[in-house]
């Protein structure tokens, strides 16, 4: 069999030149995969990284706009504003007179409405994004193996 | 074809191969050699420090209503890069813009944005700090029409500001890139966070989640707006109508020690800068000295109060079981304990008295002679337990007291001939409130006893603090028990018949309420003065379960010396006030409700 292919190369140099061509495309090609892969991973990143830092800019700016509306919204409800207003309306402060006191049973006070922002934190060490929006392909190839790797080990 | 091996071809490989090698080294070169260049350029360009701004916490009411808060200011600017190529013309329509609308000179605007562009100097110039942002919202419209308005630039950033403008500016304090005075500095560490710095990378591929610190636990106090400012509306009308040079209200809930409301006078506008606010406060020549007009009277000011001492010294010989109600006392109109010479307020012998009656018609020489009945010890041993000879450490900056003189401290001042000591005939004079100086928010905070069944609650303005989504309650605290459940009621019961009697401007329709009034001469270096006096009122009801205690003083009335005419009716114009905010029914109905 070994001998019959020689026999067929000597017979056909241009296969050998045909394999080898075959041989350099298959490397071009391989080559190329990788680095498209390479650059669509990585441009995905690089377009999600952007896309994070507006958010965090817009994230900072609710923030401020979140507390400047409250305290607007403090300023135009305050005693003094909300005092001229009602008497504008005609309304007069209530004397003991004009009251008239009801029993209710099992009557609840009022309880106090505080309308706070509750915000998570990102704390000022946890700075990392999960790592599926970063990792390169080479990240994400070598990470596994290094995982594969230290497991065996173990 | 040939099989002979091409030498061109050889030496093309061997070109390549030595190309390679060359772009290798290079680059192992520059990755080893020059690897600090290298980062430092990487750093350079992809690293940023960025300043973290903690959020300053909000304060409240009790309610919820915001008291002091954040808003969204500005800063603008120029980015130079974007002038260099600009015309005179262009720089001067720059400026006319930006000074139509921050009202700056002209001119010094022009200077500030003709400065060079340098790299590494000179990028941006700041215009005006602290824009709203109707402002920048003017500045985007007109972007639209002219280029070179695209120069202009801002920041964002929080400040403080206090939408009741100066309701509660004695009990808020303010900010000035720290919290002065009242909740906002004794809070500090709780309002605000400590600024930080992090890195920011600034490569697209190796983001990072921008950091953020926590905000500043925010304060919900125990004021109540409404009452608040009612009582702030009540106290400014008394001092104008009474020609007073300063008041002071403090209602209390005498059962948990709550502050609901604590008046002074006078209150900047907190929204002001600090130079302003402070400018509210003048100095003023006491007794040669100079002072700074007390940010909250309330707490920081002391002064002899007066006949409302009475009712300590009362309280403890009725505590003490020396006297009841109803002992009889022979007023002759004069007295002498251990050589000191006493007189009633208007040098009057009132005849056949007791002890309800002596406490109605406010007699110096009945109360001198039962605090000769305690004697020394037991008399400062009351005192003590009063707590009058120490702060209260309400939750507020600034607190001040002054040394009770007293045989346990008979020279706080020193030894000097001139200083104020304490000896045997101090005795006397304390028993009606002279030689002894208190604040407002000591006098309330002791005499709270006798409407909490005998117990001294801690003053305080913090109801709760809030961190994030969790709210922690201030638990209140019995600080002292000076006297017996049974002696508050007697006291209290005593003091409702003394108004009743006297027919006070204090009363208010439909409840009972028991009050004392102090009328107090004004030590000065020259003796007391005679014409110009401190009005004080306490009180508190409704007589039969309390619910509020109110203290009032008013600061050298000029339309009269008598605390029964100018400080008796602010007490009834504040009850008034507060049976309805407070939900306090009639007397009459609450007794119907409670049988129901």
């Amino acid at each position: 069999m070994k001998d019959r292919l020689k026999q067929a190369y000597k017979q056909k140099p241009w296969r050998i030149q045909i394999q080898w061509v075959g041989r350099i495309l298959l490397v071009l090609i391989i080559s190329i995969i990788s680095i498209v892969l390479h650059l669509n991973v990585t441009t995905q990143a690089a377009k999600a990284g952007v896309e994070i830092r507006l958010m965090e800019a817009e994230r900072e700016l609710l923030l401020r706009e979140i507390n400047n509306n409250r305290t607007q919204l403090a300023i135009i409800t305050s005693a003094a504003v909300m005092q001229k207003r009602a008497e504008e309306l005609g309304f007069r402060p209530a004397t003991n007179a004009d009251i008239e006191y009801l029993f209710i049973n099992e009557y609840l006070n009022k309880e106090p409405e505080i309308n706070y922002y509750q915000s998570t934190f990102n704390k000022v060490d946890d700075k990392q994004i999960d790592p599926q929006y970063v990792q390169s392909i080479w990240d994400l190839a070598f990470s596994g193996t290094l995982f594969y790797l230290e497991r065996g080990g173990k | 074809m040939s099989n002979q091996k091409n030498p061109r071809v050889y030496m093309l490989a061997i070109l390549f191969c030595l190309m390679t090698v060359l772009i290798f080294s290079r680059i192992m070169y520059i990755q080893i050699a020059l690897k600090d260049l290298g980062r430092s350029i990487n750093e350079r360009s992809s690293i940023k420090q960025k300043d973290l701004e903690a959020v300053r916490g909000n304060i409240y009411d009790r309610w919820g209503n915001l008291l002091a808060g954040n808003v969204e200011v500005y800063e603008i600017g120029v980015d130079l890069i974007h002038l260099v190529d600009a015309t005179e013309e262009e720089k001067w329509d720059l400026a006319n813009f930006l000074s139509s609308l921050t009202e700056l000179n002209v001119n010094d605007i022009y200077n500030r944005i003709n400065i060079p562009y340098d790299k590494q100097l000179a990028v941006f110039s700041t215009i005006y700090k602290d824009a709203p942002k109707e402002m920048i919202e003017k500045i985007i419209e007109a972007r639209e029409d002219k280029e070179i308005y695209k120069s202009i630039a801002w920041n964002g950033r929080l400040t403080r500001r206090y939408p009741e403008g100066s309701l509660a500016a004695n009990v808020l304090g303010f900010y000035a890139s720290e919290g002065y005075y009242g909740v906002e500095e004794y809070f500090e560490n709780m309002l605000a966070t400590p600024s930080q710095k992090t890195e920011i990378y600034m490569a697209p591929y190796d983001p990072i989640i921008i950091p953020e610190i926590p905000h500043g636990a925010s304060v919900m106090l125990t004021i109540d707006r409404e009452i608040q400012s009612r009582t702030e509306k009540i106290l400014d009308a008394a001092v104008e109508n009474n020609g007073a040079a300063s008041g002071t209200i403090i209602v209390m809930d005498p059962r948990n020690g709550e502050i609901l409301s604590m008046a002074t006078t006078p209150r900047a506008d907190l929204n002001l800068p600090a130079n302003l606010i402070l400018s509210a406060y003048p100095e003023l020549n006491v007794n040669g000295e100079t002072i700074q007009t007390p940010f909250n009277r309330a707490i920081m000011q002391t002064y002899e109060p007066g006949s409302v001492f009475k009712v300590i010294t009362m309280a403890a010989a009725i505590d003490a079981g020396v006297v009841t109600p109803d002992t009889p006392f022979i007023d002759t109109g004069y007295v002498e304990i251990y050589g000191a010479p006493v007189q009633n307020w208007d040098y009057g012998a009132w005849g056949p008295q007791t002890m309800t009656t002596c406490m109605q018609h406010s007699l110096n020489v009945c109360l001198a002679s039962v605090a000769k009945m305690l004697d020394i010890p037991g008399f400062y041993s009351y005192l003590n337990a009063f707590n009058i000879d120490r702060k209260t450490n309400i939750d507020l900056n600034g607190e001040r007291n002054y040394p009770l003189l007293s045989p346990q401290n008979p020279t706080p001042f020193g030894s000097d001939f001139n200083a104020p000591k304490w000896d045997e005939r101090m005795l006397a004079y304390q028993s009606f409130g002279q030689g002894v100086a208190v604040t407002p928010i000591r006098m309330i905070s002791s005499i709270s006893a006798l409407a909490n069944e005998g117990r001294i609650m801690a003053p305080h303005v913090q109801k709760a603090i809030i961190q994030g989504d969790k709210i922690r309650y201030f638990n209140p605290m019995i600080v002292s028990t000076p006297i017996k459940p049974e002696t508050a009621k007697t006291m209290t019961e005593m003091l409702s018949i003394s108004l009743e009697v006297e027919s006070s401007d204090a009363l208010v329709d439909g409840y009972r309420v028991a009050g004392k009034t102090g009328t107090a001469e004004i030590p000065t270096l020259g003796g007391y003065t005679e014409n110009l006096t401190n009005a004080s009122f306490v009180g508190w009801g409704p007589t039969d379960d309390p619910e509020f205690i109110v203290y009032v003083w008013l600061e050298k009335p000029t339309t009269s010396i008598w605390s029964s005419v100018v400080a008796a009716p602010v007490f009834r114009d504040v009850v008034e006030e507060l049976v309805i905010l407070l939900d306090i029914p009639p007397d009459e109905i609450r007794m119907q409700m409670a049988n129901q």
